[in-house]
């Protein structure tokens, strides 16, 4: 008893199972892609903010669109090879069109590795500042005396210590006792301290009950010692001037003695800037980057005097500029011989720090009152990274699929190989019809996302 | 199956040796992780009945906090006294229902999952993926899905994806709380404050949404290649009973509008868990603090993806009743359908318009007023195929010799119910209207008359009628009769005062079933405790059902004939209790679906798959003589 038209067509319909069920399955990809491009133009058309253009690099991207083209291209040729049994040549097309897979995912990889590393700033008046983080990055010094709750429904004291930089940092307990914390402290061995008598100590779910019987359902502890915290973003729900909430329901709570975060900035935009004359920018990188900003405004508005003045083309150009300093090596590997692109001529002594890691990129530290809002280029930055994360990273989910069932084709289908090959071109057939998808879908993503 | 097939005589001889040829299958196989299109069908419509009997008792939990806010509900506490999970109920309870009484916050949790299990969990997977799965590859007269691994697949994803949604409910945060819309903003700023973000109720709402979005899609590509590709030889588009063209169409609705759903859940995934701003506009405030986002996003977008897909959805909910019901009509009124050919064709605009008609749901978020307009006028245009569908059924049963069974008995309590549910929406459809229903116990009564006496009964009617083709054995009819009568009276009581209170102006949302809105409800609030001994009264009228199915699978009485109703569909050539491969031998459709009473017949009925009638076949099929 086997299904009928898995390899021939029914005569009616002209066509064999598989054939209509990847065309039906890619019809839903259409309106699961549909549906994405349909919410990054209502994205785009209705943001407040300026919608980063050509920020991407072009180049991997174009690399990219050629893999893939070449890997439909192969695709075609391996059912074509296949379906005249030509099994060498069909194994070799096989092989090309995974291994483009690979190179796309491994070019996508080192795009987007390169955002997870960069660091947006956007000040309280609207400048953005973007750039790196030397070590350390957003640290926060509370002095002695700070507060922190641990919530004992949710949190344990050690997820807190884990972003705590301080040596051997002493905390004592509402009652003036001395209270070990160490990275290995938990939940448990802290409820000793705070309710001490008999209890069953064997079960979470006693000691639940424990604590709601005695009421407690958070522990007040007082940071004797000054506190260092380099939290990484995700790790909390944000600093709110006094208070740092962590994802546990942690809260510290204290006052700030040294609240600040160190960047090397490579890109300033004023676009959105209150007054671009007084951006908060200039006080910190000083007033020789902002003679060059000038010049390079001037130069630029002269290229592109065509436009009006708040076409967001020519904000584009002369509002913002790229500090586009060469890395150290490169800069050792040229010494000196470089040719700096026009905006790096400004000597960087302006700002404080400059070369102070053998860097061009100018080093500046900003106060936590100036920093508005901060992220890594991730989805968290705006909304253009977030529809390019989302769009890009579905785009590789389909791609990594399509490759398994390619490779599940080529390296363990060889039993079909043998005995109905007719059925394995159906198969490579109804996988290529994928992959040009794929491909389709990645035609549209590179312009839309790269050029537009 | 051997005592089933008295009847096939010309079968008979071959149904010994088709039966030994399984045996090898085992219990796991068979049963478990079986791709054969009947089990999995079963197994989608146990799964269906356990998660619609669930959200029925979340939904009798919120009805005792309507009717009596601030009561103790009794057997709350007493959940705690339970052997084995007796204490971690004592646990649950103290947080959600501190002293038995029903907190808002278990409220919303409530509400949210009723409409969400009703919606995903138990109708569609009852509707569609049940009665689909079992019936549809037997009436095209195939031996299987056409990918039947894929068949099972999409059940386990559909299974995992309940245990996902249900294991929701132990998390600390408990299940979400925002509604079954999960409109953000609201729905993103809930349950944040977690250590873990991938440990609360909302996130892991949206991963089962997208395990029960990718079995909806596996279950959709699946229905219409079978359909298209594996009918039986001589079954033409035209002959294929209407049930078959409604899974089709459902199937196509699932395939093209839940893509944007997955879009809508997956950004809203990546606002919780990724830190993106979709959906969240500049400068939103939570408790009186600037949330760190980006901000820049809009919460229209999320109800326009959202939308999308869920106006397709009230169809995919109710076109399952309207499949079931033009089989069991025709079946029980001896009656060819009447106009099928205009209902397959309505069957299509229908589904054409349901794409066009989301933002009616959206008329208060201040779109604009040509959007408005523009939805206003699809919305009530799709109103003219709903009503050709109803009225073509209900022509159906003029003149006909009725059996009043008791599937016949919800198929025709079907009609008028949903013919309420329908009349009560056109009101909503206009958006100078809707301005004052919008959010109103109005809305819920509409959309409840639609589904609940509208659909559910559609399905049970479904599940009397082939029982004996599941189980070679009928359901009790008595039973069935005690079962009807009660949720038709109860039915009404809960929905019909509804739209009562809508048009006062209750809110849908209110915990407390609007004892602190005073100066709105005074003198209508016995209107729920009306509405709740309803409920309960129900769900008391569901024991006879429960019993019937259990009961009636070994104590049930016996068929006779693999036809036991004398329908004409080719499902009903199949031996009862159907073999893997379904058919002794291969059928064929020699005609239309629906011959009821040809004329000069002796026998009142004339099956598709029978090639030798008693009198000579009419020159013009009678189903389309009508038309």
């Amino acid at each position: 008893m086997d299904i009928p038209y898995t390899t021939t067509n029914r005569p009616d319909t002209g066509l064999y199972n598989a054939k209509i069920g990847i065309w039906l399955f890619l019809a839903s990809e259409v309106m699961l892609f549909g549906g994405l491009f349909s919410s990054y133009i209502f994205l785009r058309i209705g943001a407040d903010f300026h919608w980063p253009v050509h920020e991407l690099q072009v180049l991997p991207g174009f690399i990219n669109t050629l893999v893939l083209i070449l890997s439909s291209v192969t695709v075609v040729m391996a059912w074509a090879n296949l379906k005249m049994r030509k099994i060498a040549q069909y194994k070799l097309c096989m092989w090309i069109t995974i291994l483009c897979a690979g190179v796309f995912m491994c070019l996508k990889a080192y795009e987007y590795y390169g955002k997870f590393n960069h660091i947006g700033v956007k000040l309280t008046d609207g400048t953005i500042l973007t750039g790196h983080f030397p070590e350390g990055g957003y640290r926060v010094k509370l002095e002695e005396g700070t507060k922190v709750t641990i919530n004992l429904k949710t949190g344990d004291p050690s997820y807190f210590l884990k972003w705590v930089t301080t040596e051997n940092p002493k905390f004592k307990n509402a009652a003036g006792e001395d209270v070990l914390l160490d990275q290995q402290g938990s939940v448990m061995s802290l409820l000793d301290v705070f309710l001490p008598g008999d209890w069953d100590k064997s079960s979470f779910g006693q000691l639940k009950r424990t604590m709601a019987e005695a009421k407690k359902t958070s522990v007040e502890l007082t940071a004797v010692t000054p506190l260092t915290i380099v939290a990484k973003e995700s790790k909390t729900f944000g600093h709110t001037g006094k208070t740092i909430t962590f994802r546990d329901g942690t809260i510290v709570e204290g006052r700030a003695v040294e609240d600040k975060m160190t960047l090397q900035v490579d890109k300033v935009d004023v676009r959105a800037a209150l007054d671009e004359e007084k951006s908060l920018a200039w006080h910190y990188l000083g007033d020789e980057w902002k003679k060059a900003f000038e010049e390079h405004g001037t130069e630029e508005a002269e290229k592109h005097k065509s436009f009006d003045k708040n076409d967001e083309r020519f904000l584009r150009h002369v509002k913002q500029m790229e500090i586009h300093a060469p890395t150290v090596a490169e800069h050792n590997a040229k010494h000196g011989g470089a040719k700096h692109s026009a905006e790096t001529h400004a000597p960087a002594e302006g700002a404080h720090g400059a070369e102070g890691h053998g860097s061009h990129y100018p080093e500046v530290v900003l106060e936590r009152k100036d920093i508005g809002f901060w992220s890594s280029f991730t989805p968290k930055w705006n909304n253009y990274y977030a529809i390019y994360f989302t769009l890009t990273g579905l785009h590789g989910l389909h791609v990594v699929a399509g490759a398994l069932v390619l490779a599940y084709f080529l390296l363990f289908d060889g039993k079909r190989l043998k005995e109905d090959p007719e059925h394995l071109a159906n198969r490579i057939e109804v996988g290529g019809l994928f992959w040009h998808f794929v491909d389709l879908v990645w035609i549209f993503l590179f312009p839309l996302l790269y050029l537009l | 199956m051997s005592a089933a097939t008295a009847t096939h005589d010309h079968h008979g001889e071959h149904a010994h040796d088709h039966s030994h040829d399984h045996h090898e299958i085992g219990f796991w196989r068979k049963y478990i992780f079986s791709t054969d299109h009947k089990t999995i069908g079963i197994q989608y419509g146990l799964s269906g009945l356990v998660f619609l009997l669930f959200g029925f008792f979340l939904m009798m939990v919120m009805r005792w906090t309507i009717a009596y806010p601030g009561v103790p509900m009794p057997g709350m506490v007493a959940l705690g006294n339970l052997p084995l999970v007796g204490g971690f109920f004592t646990e649950w309870v103290d947080q959600w229902a501190p002293g038995g009484i029903v907190s808002p916050a278990l409220y919303n949790m409530f509400g949210a999952m009723h409409g969400t299990i009703m919606v995903f969990f138990g109708i569609v997977p009852l509707g569609f993926a049940a009665f689909g799965n079992f019936v549809m590859p037997l009436q095209i007269g195939t031996i299987d899905m056409a990918f039947p691994r894929l068949n099972m697949l999409s059940y386990w994803f559909f299974f995992i994806s309940g245990v996902i949604m249900f294991g929701s409910f132990l998390l600390p945060t408990g299940a979400v709380q925002t509604g079954w819309t999960m409109y953000s903003p609201l729905a993103e700023t809930d349950q944040m404050g977690v250590k873990n973000v991938w440990m609360h109720g909302h996130t892991w709402w949206l991963l089962a949404m997208v395990f029960n979005i990718s079995a909806s899609l596996l279950g959709s590509v699946n229905f219409i290649t079978t359909a298209i590709n594996l009918r039986a030889k001589g079954l033409t588009w035209f002959r294929l009973p209407f049930f078959t063209w409604a899974m089709m169409v459902i199937s196509f609705l699932l395939l093209l509008a839940f893509p944007p759903l997955e879009v809508a859940a997956l950004l809203q995934l990546g606002d919780r868990v990724f830190g993106s701003s979709f959906y969240l506009p500049t400068g939103l405030m939570e408790g009186g603090a600037k949330l760190d986002i980006a901000g820049g996003g809009n919460p229209l977008l999320y109800q326009h993806l959202f939308w999308f897909l869920a106006h397709p959805e009230v169809y995919v909910l109710i076109l399952p009743a309207f499949a079931i019901v033009s089989d069991v009509i025709p079946c029980n009124a001896r009656r060819p359908l009447w106009g099928y050919k205009a209902m397959v064709y309505a069957l299509l605009t229908l589904a054409f318009l349901s794409f066009i008609v989301w933002a009616h749901h959206m008329y208060l978020t201040g779109m604009g007023t040509m959007m408005s307009t523009f939805f206003q006028i699809t919305t009530v245009l799709i109103s003219i195929p709903s009503v050709i569908l109803l009225t073509c059924l209900m022509i159906t049963l003029w003149g006909g010799s009725i059996r009043f069974n008791a599937q016949m008995l919800f198929a025709t309590a079907f009609l008028p119910m949903f013919g309420i549910g329908g009349l009560t929406g056109l009101p909503l459809a206009f958006n100078f209207i809707d301005l004052f229903l919008h959010d109103t116990y109005y809305v819920i009564g509409h959309f409840h008359y639609v589904v609940a006496p509208g659909t559910i009964f559609a399905l049970f009617a479904g599940v009397y009628h082939w029982y004996p083709k599941i189980t070679g054995r009928y359901m009790s009819d008595l039973l069935g009769k005690i079962h009807f009568w009660p949720s038709l009276i109860f039915m009404n009581m809960i929905f019909g005062p509804m739209l009562y209170q809508g048009m006062i102006g209750f809110h849908r949302r209110w915990y407390d079933g609007g004892k602190y809105f005073e100066q709105i409800t005074s003198g209508h609030l016995w209107t729920n405790e009306l509405i709740s001994f309803g409920a309960w009264g129900l769900a008391l009228s569901q024991v006879p059902f429960i019993l019937n199915v259990f009961l009636s699978i070994k104590g049930g009485k016996k068929c006779t004939s693999d036809n036991p109703w004398g329908a004409t569909t080719i499902e009903w050539a199949a031996p009862n209790l159907p073999p893997h491969g379904n058919f002794i031998t291969e059928p064929v459709a020699y005609r239309g679906p629906y011959e009821y009473s040809v004329p000069g017949m002796e026998r009142d009925y004339l099956p598709q798959f029978e090639l030798e009638a008693t009198t000579p076949v009419p020159a013009v099929p009678s189903s389309q003589a009508h038309f």
